[in-house]
């Protein structure tokens, strides 16, 4: 099932007001409840500080949003509904009335970290619901499809709600319109519930231009065994900064990230993945490898926390990154919170460039130097690409790599 | 003259000689064995015949059918027809034995300048710069379009079969994981796929058992012939009760101390490497 069509309107006022506020709200036809939220919001925005930005002592975060660029009422995006099988695609605030029962507690919230989630949560000026029913028992998964193209700021909201076990996969492909004029700035936050024993698989395939740099918030929460799978492909030319944050909720869920991205030029990417657990028998899993060339900075956090309430749990963390070049730069921090005895966690977090001795190898059997350092860079990424949850995206990974290698030839050969 | 000519060779590792004026010949359809103790630099030799980035040739020459190669980067020397069997292969995660080969056959048969990237450019005007050898850019007889999959896929199962190396290896990821004798039988499948002229086999002896040695040293004898020569490098004479060596050379502290026939390997197995050592002072 695939996402039909997008509209957009234009208003003449766009900056971050209250006025803005209630006119993307009155545009969307909210009910009451929901520029309720968004006010609200916009209180806690316009008190919030900005995101913490830096790490530890060196390691600032690449992406700085000028808020002042931000004009979400010029861009409002309404989506057509679509359903196929079990599975429902509706416009966010169309559902806000529909599904006020499924969305309200999940949408109405007073706690925001930081200035930007407050002003997501008042702005969002397109939103997606997806909903999966609840079944009998669990059949096999039922695919949605979300060809976003991005023509100038958006800021999306998504919803995916999978009641008692439903099961379903969510690929979202991030594009931008060759017709992007400047910056064309993203904010999207993903929020996933998933009910007893349902399974959710998120995957998000970001190929932004060079002049749209992103913030994703990707949230779930599992409740008892559950399984959420995330999946995160960046093969963007922009810079971004991106969250996936999973609560393993109720006792036996379970959960993945798994995040392969490439970075060249100058692009800088901030990358935190973490799983909470607050349950007993909880599984988690983090998996991140990425590559960078020309002068491509990123920052990959991989954060594993297991809360006294998470007996029995286990939880697993590794994060590759390979430098091919000079001047690219990567900053893993690998964290491990525990506090209790009776769990298992790992966690190994690495820094690389290509084994010269490995290189030689392949060339002694006729390969040039080019070709050697991408067969190991392909390499590189195939054990994870060959157990990607959303299998249908290694190769676009696959393509993107070999592509881009093939673009910095001189680079590589050197 | 040999097609194989190693001159007055002197390479050294971050500064220090470890090869110290080698003189050696081999020959397509013979079989040269290279002896001698730990350290006295053979495999020293099989890199810098190779052209291992960190082996720098200081004096001396290596010239292979007629041709110096002292120069050329690795790659070129394996499309000439040079092979290295590695003592130790390096593994490669995430590249399938299939895969590589393949890439590592089609890579050898594409003989267009413009599509070997830096490395192509860089000897075609090498070679013409030295002149001479204008033989050399007219394309071998074996080199063409990219070999069709199931031409490939057939060759490897045929070459697999004969080395007793179970079919799922195929889809391995190279050498990942392989045992010391795997990781042998891996690097004769990949001599017998890329039929070299010339194979430097280093140490493929070690660290097999008796079994795997016979399967290895008969797949060594069935890819010898007319147009093909083997180096084999050796610690032990063992692997020589199995592969004839038509000529033997014992390597000593970085040059070589004696050479001569067959005959050669059965006095360093009653003597051991010493009795040369005294010759040879």
């Amino acid at each position: 099932m695939t996402l039909q069509s997008t509209k957009t309107e234009i208003f003449e006022d766009g900056a971050l007001s209250e006025a803005a506020v209630r006119k993307i709200s009155a545009a969307k036809k909210e009910p009451a409840w929901l520029l309720q939220q968004r006010l609200a919001a916009f209180e806690a925005f316009e008190e919030l500080p900005m995101p913490q930005l830096s790490y530890g002592l060196h390691v600032n975060s690449p992406v700085n949003i000028a808020l002042n660029e931000l004009r979400p009422v010029e861009n409002i995006i309404n989506h057509k509904s679509c359903s196929e099988g079990n599975a429902i695609v509706e416009d966010l605030s169309v559902a806000a009335i529909k599904y006020e029962d499924v969305l309200r507690p999940l949408i109405t919230s007073n706690d925001f970290r930081n200035k930007l989630e407050a002003l997501h949560s008042a702005f969002w000026n397109s939103g997606i619901f997806v909903y999966a029913p609840k079944m009998k028992s669990r059949g096999t998964a039922e695919h949605v499809n979300l060809h976003l193209q991005q023509r100038q700021t958006e800021i999306v909201a998504i919803v995916v709600v999978a009641e008692q076990n439903a099961n379903i996969v969510v690929t979202e492909s991030l594009t931008t319109t060759a017709a992007v004029e400047g910056n064309a700035y993203r904010i999207e936050c993903i929020n996933v519930k998933a009910a007893a024993n349902a399974t959710v698989k998120f995957a998000t395939l970001q190929k932004l231009g060079s002049n749209a740099n992103s913030t994703i918030l990707r949230k779930a929460l599992a409740e008892k065994d559950a399984a959420i799978d995330w999946v995160d492909i960046s093969t963007g030319e922009g810079s971004m900064k991106q969250e996936t944050i999973t609560a393993l909720n109720g006792e036996g869920a379970n959960s993945t990230i798994t995040g392969a991205f490439f970075g060249e030029g100058s692009q800088q990417l901030d990358i935190l993945a973490k799983e909470v657990h607050n349950a007993r028998n909880t599984k988690s899993n983090i998996r991140i490898k990425g590559a960078l060339q020309g002068k491509a900075k990123a920052i990959v956090q991989s954060f594993t926390k297991i809360m006294k309430t998470a007996a029995n749990s286990e939880g697993r963390q590794k994060a590759n990154v390979l430098l091919l070049s000079d001047t690219a730069r990567a900053s893993p921090i690998p964290k491990l919170e525990i506090d209790n005895y009776d769990v298992k966690a790992s966690h190994e977090a690495a820094v690389g460039q290509l084994d010269a001795e490995k290189l030689f190898y392949l060339m002694s059997r006729g390969l040039t130097s080019r070709e050697a350092a991408t067969l190991a860079v392909e390499g590189f990424f195939e054990p994870l690409l060959r157990e990607l949850p959303v299998a249908e995206l290694a190769d676009e990974m696959r393509e993107t790599v070999h592509n881009k290698l093939k673009a910095d030839e001189e680079g590589l050969a050197r | 003259m040999s097609d194989l000519e190693i001159k007055n060779l002197h390479v050294e590792i971050e500064g220090k000689e470890i090869l110290k004026g080698v003189n050696l010949e081999a020959s397509k359809g013979e079989v040269a064995a290279l002896m001698g103790p730990n350290g006295a630099g053979k495999s020293s030799l099989g890199y810098a015949l190779m052209g291992h980035p960190n082996y720098k040739v200081t004096a001396g020459k290596i010239t292979f059918k007629g041709e110096d190669i002292t120069k050329l980067p690795p790659n070129e020397r394996a499309k000439k027809g040079l092979f290295l069997s590695f003592q130790y292969p390096s593994e490669v995660p995430g590249v399938s034995m299939a895969n590589f080969l393949r890439t590592a056959i089609n890579s050898r048969r594409d003989k267009k300048p413009t599509s070997t990237g830096v490395d192509g450019a860089q000897s075609q005007q090498r070679n013409s710069a030295n002149g001479g050898m204008r033989n050399r850019a007219q394309p071998d007889l074996r080199l063409g379009n990219p070999m069709p999959v199931g031409e490939f896929i057939k060759q490897l199962r045929e070459k697999m079969k004969m080395l007793k190396i179970d079919e799922s290896f195929m889809h391995r990821y190279l050498n990942e994981g392989f045992s010391g004798g795997e990781k042998k039988r891996a690097e004769i499948l990949q001599m017998a796929m890329l039929k070299p002229e010339m194979a430097v086999l280093d140490e493929t002896d070690s660290g097999l058992d008796v079994d795997s040695l016979k399967v290895v040293a008969e797949g060594i004898n069935r890819l010898l012939n007319p147009e093909t020569g083997v180096l084999l490098i050796t610690h032990y004479q063992r692997i020589l009760d199995y592969v004839k060596p038509n000529r033997v050379y014992i390597m000593m502290a970085g040059k070589i101390a004696k050479s001569g026939g067959a005959e050669l390997v059965q006095q360093i197995e009653n003597k051991g490497y010493e009795s040369i050592k005294v010759k040879a002072q």
